[in-house]
């Protein structure tokens, strides 16, 4: 059995794994420099090297985590080293005792006035539209300001659902927010399809701006979980779970809070890191924050 | 220009994003290839796709965790070349179980030579091949796990005996199930360490008693399983008698629980007595139509699984023993009552369609006290009265799965008897085991519950309703997720049961009649005093203990395994040391030549 130390994990991540907890989970799936595990309660932690928390649910392990997951088989026991253990057998054995916690919740801000999220908005669909013209969603952006270009099946499909609402007068409401989740759940190229990562985007805007609030105790929480398990693979719709409980990957973490406190010079930094997130996941991401702040102002 | 298009579906597949669009430009530029998408298959993709004309039906078959690669070429040719890249570029990553190396070995012989300190063999090989690769393995040294059914009795007799001779155990053959040192073979559950040491007959007893045991936080030190033939009068409870001894002397275990379908008079009444010699509290489960009346001190006969767990708890906690029989509780009760109320006045019987076959022993002795007259595979007594009768069907029997894996890994089974319940109008209760687990389907109640939907449907549309009845036998670690597998069943309006008896209860409450849990008769021994029947007192075979199995309890197992390699993969996921052998039959399946070979050896 291999025993390996994580350097620093996501409160979330902590919250779900009490230290006198023996058991974590078992290997979901490995890929490149991850290794996501699914805990018995339903829910999925990513292993991951050291770093910036790639997942809200993360832990960065002081070891190379890519040669530790082909050790590791599709089921494998995964457990926490803790005095108490029943010496239960497993593959991996987690010390978590000393890792350092790392806090990824979105809460709301002051002073996020209209004019202030219109102003974010369009910066930031600025930035999007002259370093990622071509990724992901971004054509949407240039599509809904100059009406439908040619655009692929996946931006097709987003422009129906989101010209509507930016055209529109009403108030951004959750029925608003359910129709949003329903249509682009699930949709799109990447383990993460960009629908999600769209919405993900969405929900750091909703929690900043105070108009989500995190209790998953809410009727709206249950009803948007239901439709994340039956319109999305388990993995992103981990993701969208977390968003909606106001826990987010690191990149994405550090863009939000620096745009929420008009750091004007700094934002942009953080917005080239989380352009580097999946094949288009984190300008997909970006594309949600814009367009959230547009349709909040 | 012709095109073609074709479909390949990755199940559970995950790759990130770069590698999904490298793979997708790559595909693109094979000759002939003129459209790839590379997706996830959600609902909204797979819209996408059809739209996009990039969907056949196969690709249909894809969900929302599955990885479609779907190409549209020139010639059929081409589809099918891009595929297999495809399917290539996968391959690496996927199912790389560490048992499953690039050169695996062909032979006990040579498994061993990558792990010559192995100490047990895991044989799921047919049965026609099961005996000479058990008798090969206890040759080398090894305690044998023996899967593999379709053994004759003579040779069962033969194989423990030369397990006897080198002391080491035999387990099975057609042993379901066992848990050492924490680590599942077989069809186990992920079990807590604690201090209640099993020995079964009984795989799904098995499960049954120490899933429940999990729920109320209670471990096992042990798990033995021993073969459902174990039991019989010419095998004499072999096995079962030398784990016996095994666990008296482990340090680790407190408490015993022996379980089985009823064993021969002569067995039952050996096991009971060794039973009380181990000088640790000791529960007998021999369930179905008869039971063991009380013994002597310290050795607790029960009749029904949940007792035993009940019972095995209690002495595990040193908390007083349960008096009070098992019951329904209140809200169970008034569910079973509201259930009722939505019958017509012509459905009045009852189908149990069972997984697990000493579950379905279990309801059925159960049933026959509550309701008189009950039909089964599990005796002979089904016939062709479907219709008329309440019925109890194994569905793991033979009958079922000629041809066709268990219903445990393929749940579809299952589906067919649901709808036949369905389609008879005077069916008012379904009542069905969902077997969780290592080796058992990934979503058994998912599959439970698309079947049960297609079954309310026909009633519906006959204008009546079906009560559906289901226990979860799992424990709350398993790999498909104990707490969800009930959520799902639960959202489809099943009525879950806490244990396979309580599930009877709750049946026999919705047809408004009351389920005794005492068996029809009890068994003394030696004691003809009640008119009970009585057991014989004498039984010469002596069995000892296996000198080597306490080590097999101190370190864990250290596996060969021949035949099923799902069940090395699951060794693997509990870092368990384990080589699997890439097993073909000896000379191309010729059994003959395969004689004649091995005794030029």
């Amino acid at each position: 059995m291999l025993t390996v130390q994580v350097s620093r994990w996501s409160q979330a991540a902590a919250s779900l794994l009490p230290p006198q907890q023996e058991m974590i989970g078992r290997v979901h799936s490995c890929y490149a420099r991850i290794i996501n595990v699914h805990t018995p309660s339903g829910r999925l932690l990513t292993l991951q090297g050291e770093g910036m928390l790639q997942a809200p649910l993360g832990l960065a392990l002081a070891t190379d985590v890519a040669a530790l997951g082909t050790r590791l088989p599709v089921g494998a026991l995964v457990v926490q080293a803790i005095p108490t253990a029943r010496r239960s057998p497993a593959a991996l054995r987690l010390r978590c005792a000393d890792a350092l916690v790392w806090d990824g919740q979105v809460v709301a801000q002051p002073g996020l006035t209209p004019s202030v999220l219109a102003r974010l908005a369009h910066g930031l669909a600025a930035w999007l539209c002259c370093h990622t013209p071509r990724r992901g969603l971004t054509p949407l952006l240039l599509a809904l300001e100059h009406g439908p270009l040619v655009l692929s099946a996946t931006n097709a499909a987003a422009y129906a659902v989101l010209a509507p609402l930016c055209t529109g007068r009403q108030a951004f409401g959750v029925p608003t927010l359910l129709t949003l989740v329903k249509a682009l759940v699930g949709l799109g190229e990447g383990l993460t399809p960009s629908g999600d990562d769209f919405l993900v985007g969405l929900l750091a805007v909703l929690h900043v701006t105070g108009f989500l609030p995190c209790s998953a105790a809410s009727p709206v929480h249950a009803q948007f979980c239901q439709c994340i398990r039956l319109g999305t693979s388990q993995l992103s719709g981990e993701f969208l779970r977390c968003a909606f409980e106001g826990h987010f990957a690191e990149p994405l973490v550090m863009l939000v809070r620096a745009l929420c406190a008009l750091e004007t010079d700094a934002w942009p930094a953080h917005a080239a890191t989380l352009a580097t997130v999946g094949h288009s996941s984190g300008v997909d991401a970006m594309v949600g924050i814009a367009l959230g702040c547009r349709l909040l102002a | 220009m012709q095109t073609h298009v074709r479909c390949l579906v990755l199940f559970s597949t995950y790759r990130d994003s770069v590698w999904l669009m490298h793979l997708s430009h790559t595909l693109e530029s094979l000759p002939g290839v003129q459209r790839v998408a590379v997706m996830m298959g959600t609902p909204h993709n797979k819209a996408l796709l059809q739209q996009a004309g990039l969907l056949t039906p196969e690709g249909e078959a894809g969900g929302a965790n599955d990885l479609l690669v779907c190409v549209q070429a020139e010639t059929p040719v081409a589809a099918a070349e891009a595929l297999r890249q495809a399917a290539d570029r996968m391959t690496p990553q996927q199912g790389r179980g560490a048992a499953a190396s690039a050169a695996a070995p062909r032979t006990l012989e040579t498994a061993l030579r990558r792990l010559p300190d192995a100490n047990l063999a895991c044989i799921s090989v047919p049965g026609a091949y099961a005996v000479h690769e058990a008798r090969k393995a206890l040759q080398q040294g090894l305690h044998v796990f023996l899967f593999s059914a379709h053994v004759d009795l003579a040779a069962e007799v033969s194989l423990k005996n030369l397990a006897a001779q080198q002391g080491l155990l035999v387990m099975g053959p057609d042993c379901g199930t066992a848990v050492l040192n924490g680590v599942p073979l077989g069809f186990a559950n992920q079990l807590p360490r604690g201090p209640v040491g099993l020995i079964a007959a009984s795989g799904t007893g098995l499960q049954q008693v120490s899933c429940l045991l999990a729920g109320q936080g209670i471990g096992v030190s042990q798990a033995i399983g021993v073969g459902g033939r174990d039991v019989h009068e010419r095998i004499g409870g072999h096995s079962m008698r030398a784990a016996l001894q095994a666990l008296a002397q482990d340090a680790d275990t407190r408490v015993l629980v022996l379980i089985s379908k009823p064993p021969a008079a002569s067995v039952a009444a050996q096991l009971a007595r060794e039973a009380a010699q181990t000088g640790k509290p000791c529960v007998l489960a021999f369930v179905g139509e008869t039971a063991l009346a009380a013994v002597s001190q310290g050795v607790h006969p029960v009749a029904t699984l949940e007792e035993a767990a009940r019972l095995a708890g209690a002495l595990a906690r040193g908390t007083p023993l349960p008096m009070e029989p098992a019951a329904l509780t209140a809200s169970h009760a008034a569910a079973a009552q509201a259930a009722r109320t939505a019958l017509q006045p012509g459905q009045r019987l009852l189908h149990a369609l069972y997984c697990g076959g000493t579950l379905a022993h279990e309801a059925l002795g159960l049933l026959r006290r509550a309701l008189g007259s009950v039909v089964s595979n599990l005796d002979g007594t089904l016939g062709t009265a479907h219709a008329t009768a309440h019925v109890v069907l194994d569905l793991g029997a033979e009958e079922f799965t000629q041809g066709r894996p268990h219903p445990m890994i393929d749940p579809s089974a299952r589906r067919q008897s649901l709808l036949e319940a369905a389609g008879t109008p005077e069916v008012a209760v379904v009542l069905a085991d969902v077997m969780l687990g290592w080796g058992a389907h990934a979503d058994p109640a998912g599959a439970l519950a698309a079947a049960w939907q297609e079954a309310q449907a026909v009633a519906r549309a006959a204008g009546r309703a079906l009560v559906g009845i289901v226990h979860v036998c799992g424990a709350p670690d398993d790999p498909q997720g104990f707490v969800q597998q009930c959520q799902i069943l639960r959202e489809h309006g099943l009525l879950l049961a806490d244990s396979n008896a309580q599930a009877v209860r709750l049946a026999t409450a919705v047809l408004g009649v009351h389920a005794p849990d005492s068996p029809a008769q009890r068994l003394a021994v030696g004691n003809a005093a009640t008119g009970a029947a009585v057991l014989p007192q004498e039984q010469s075979l002596s069995v000892s203990l296996p000198a080597r199995l306490p080590e097999l309890f101190m370190t864990g197992p250290r596996v060969v395994n021949l035949g099923l390699e799902l069940f090395a993969t699951q060794l693997a996921a509990h870092g368990v040391p384990v080589v699997h052998v890439d097993w073909r039959p000896p000379a191309g399946g010729d059994t003959r030549l395969a004689s004649l070979l091995e005794r030029l050896r």
